[in-house]
């Protein structure tokens, strides 16, 4: 096709479908443009050098890369991101599906109770970071007062102590305001079952544990693969209100997770060629998580027979 | 036998209830503390034992939060913000979820899985580019600049959301509308916006929340007091000081504010449309 006979074409098409593309447009201009654009420029910025803070040097090759393989602060920043949205998504899922369960049972107004139960996880990051603090504030938090009047620790609990008490201050902040919405996936699965297996699994003879086993596990495990994937894609940006305000990266850098650092390394020392590299890895490690996704999806409808 | 099996449910019921009450009830403290500390005068916030109902409640923290920070300048920034965001993303998707639902054209089948994968591509990987544009464009620290680019963040699941909705709605409808002498794009004012109001208004609610509690992209592409947004506002607060504790749950109360309606007016609602079957296909 000659590039003449392509342009008419393509004006014909623009012509004849002009109405619904005129309707797309803005959205997909929106979208584009700060979407694509900025992850190809990202990988552009990524090779160029930053010798000046807060100006984009010449192209320096892979500079950036080798600096950040060599990072020890970076390698600890991947152990915190990782070590942090595992525990997370591990204690969340543990902590709703057994509050999702009861929900069920609660068969006339679960609904009207997850909307109470949901009521921290709509309120702004920030104020759930100062909540958490004051609660735990080891000279006037309520919960260190209850803590020690009952005994249960000898001295007070501080979130800046060490790294064990700052990843449980930073998962009690993430975990209180993220589990509600997580009850509320598994309960909509939950109700979603059909009542009459359970009754043909009582018939059977199954008792309450079995009908758990054998009937509610294998109806989750789409629901609960959804959420272990988004927990996993979305852990890589995760906990970068918590981590920047609560415990500020510290202490001595042991819940710095990858956006306070990228935040960091790009406001508070210009280095946006750095930085940069340090975005693609990330955009890199996202989509080998979703590629990871997609697989598991095919496999799926292989060995859960479209489930 | 029978009566046994019933008063075995009832006591099954109770324990149930009960349980998920003291579940809620406990969940439930915090916000209960930030705001009864909220009702304290600074002298007694530190008390011990803690004062879980304040004996001498006042509206102290509230006043004082006003006068000694620019809090209403916040709220109100946040609130065009808020209020601009919802508005455009509600439009917008509007628009592009019709035109994906509604017409087959080259590309068209692509065009809603393109705009969802965008939603997976992680905004902060963006950062660095994005700010640099800002800068480059003269946006940078401007409201604008900020409706810009939290209309983007909101846009693809929104475009979705609505997509589904449109497809649920049969075609018939519009076509009936049209042989009675309506245009299309009458048809799509007569007929489609009115029966999509609940869907409209479910997209309206989560923007204008999610953009409300918006914090990251306001620190990055906003700086001094002049574009300064409630989020960053309490930020400062807590980075100035912990002593006037009393008077930053009071702004984080009043904060929360939207987010209390939505739990009683609107969660119960959009919980049950999606009990009702947005997820049992996944």
């Amino acid at each position: 096709m000659s590039s003449l006979t392509f342009f008419t074409n393509l004006r014909k098409g623009l012509k004849r479908h002009s109405f619904p593309i005129l309707l797309l447009l803005p959205a997909l201009i929106w979208i584009f443009s700060l979407s694509i654009y900025p992850t190809i420029d990202v990988i552009r910025l990524s090779f160029t050098s930053d010798k000046v803070p807060g100006v984009v040097g010449p192209y320096c090759g892979l500079d950036n890369y080798i600096r950040l393989f060599k990072d020890t602060r970076f390698h600890m920043v991947m152990r915190n991101t990782f070590g942090l949205a595992f525990l997370e998504l591990t204690l969340r899922i543990l902590v709703s599906l057994p509050i999702a369960l009861l929900l069920n049972e609660a068969k006339k107004y679960g609904e009207t109770l997850c909307a109470f139960l949901l009521l921290p996880g709509t309120i702004s990051g920030v104020v759930i970071s100062f909540i958490i603090q004051w609660l735990l504030n080891p000279g006037y938090g309520l919960v260190n007062y209850y803590l020690m009047t009952f005994g249960i620790v000898s001295e007070p609990f501080e979130i800046t102590k060490n790294m064990f008490t700052a990843w449980t201050g930073l998962l009690i902040a993430s975990i209180w305001g993220g589990f509600p919405s997580t009850v509320i996936i598994l309960f909509a699965a939950l109700r979603a079952i059909p009542e009459d297996l359970y009754e043909s699994a009582k018939v059977d003879g199954a008792n309450a544990f079995q009908r758990f086993v054998h009937v509610t596990l294998p109806w989750l495990r789409p629901t609960l693969r959804y959420l272990i994937i988004l927990g996993t894609i979305f852990g890589l940006r995760g906990f970068f209100i918590f981590s920047y305000i609560i415990t500020k990266g510290g202490p001595a850098g042991q819940t710095e997770v990858y956006g306070t650092y990228l935040f960091r390394t790009l406001l508070n020392n210009y280095q946006f060629g750095y930085a940069s590299a340090m975005s693609v890895f990330m955009l890199i490690l996202n989509f080998i998580m979703i590629a990871l996704y997609l697989s598991s999806l095919k496999l799926g409808y292989i060995t859960e027979g479209g489930g | 036998m029978r009566l046994s099996m019933r008063t075995k449910n009832k006591i099954k019921g109770i324990l149930v209830y009960t349980t998920i009450i003291v579940i809620i009830f406990v969940h439930l403290i915090p916000i209960y503390w930030t705001a009864s500390t909220a009702f304290k005068y600074l002298e007694d916030v530190y008390n011990m034992p803690p004062e879980w109902i304040p004996k001498r409640p006042t509206l102290d923290a509230y006043v004082r939060v006003f006068v000694s920070r620019p809090l209403f300048h916040w709220v109100w920034n946040t609130m065009v913000l808020s209020g601009a965001v919802t508005f455009l993303t509600v439009v917008v998707s509007a628009l592009a979820a019709y035109s994906i639902s509604r017409f087959r054209f080259p590309g068209s089948q692509y065009a809603s899985l393109m705009i969802i994968a965008t939603r997976f591509i992680p905004p902060m990987a963006t950062t660095v580019p994005i700010f640099l544009m800002y800068q480059a464009l003269g946006i940078y620290n401007t409201m604008i600049g900020l409706v810009l680019i939290l209309t983007f963040l909101q846009l693809p699941f929104r475009i979705w959301l609505l997509n589904a909705f449109f497809e649920s709605i049969p075609w018939d409808l519009e076509e009936m509308g049209m042989i009675d002498g309506c245009t299309r794009v009458g048809a799509f004012f007569r007929i489609i916006i009115p029966i999509s109001l609940p869907a409209f208004s479910a997209v309206g609610i989560l923007t204008f929340i999610g953009t409300w509690n918006s914090f990251y992209w306001p620190l990055v592409l906003t700086q001094g007091a002049e574009n300064k947004v409630l989020s960053l506002g309490i930020y400062d607060f807590i980075g100035d000081t912990m002593i006037f504790t009393n008077e930053l749950c009071a702004g984080g109360i009043i904060m929360s504010i939207p987010s209390f309606l939505f739990v009683i007016f609107a969660s119960k609602y959009m919980i049950r449309g999606l009990t009702a079957g947005a997820l049992k296909g996944l």
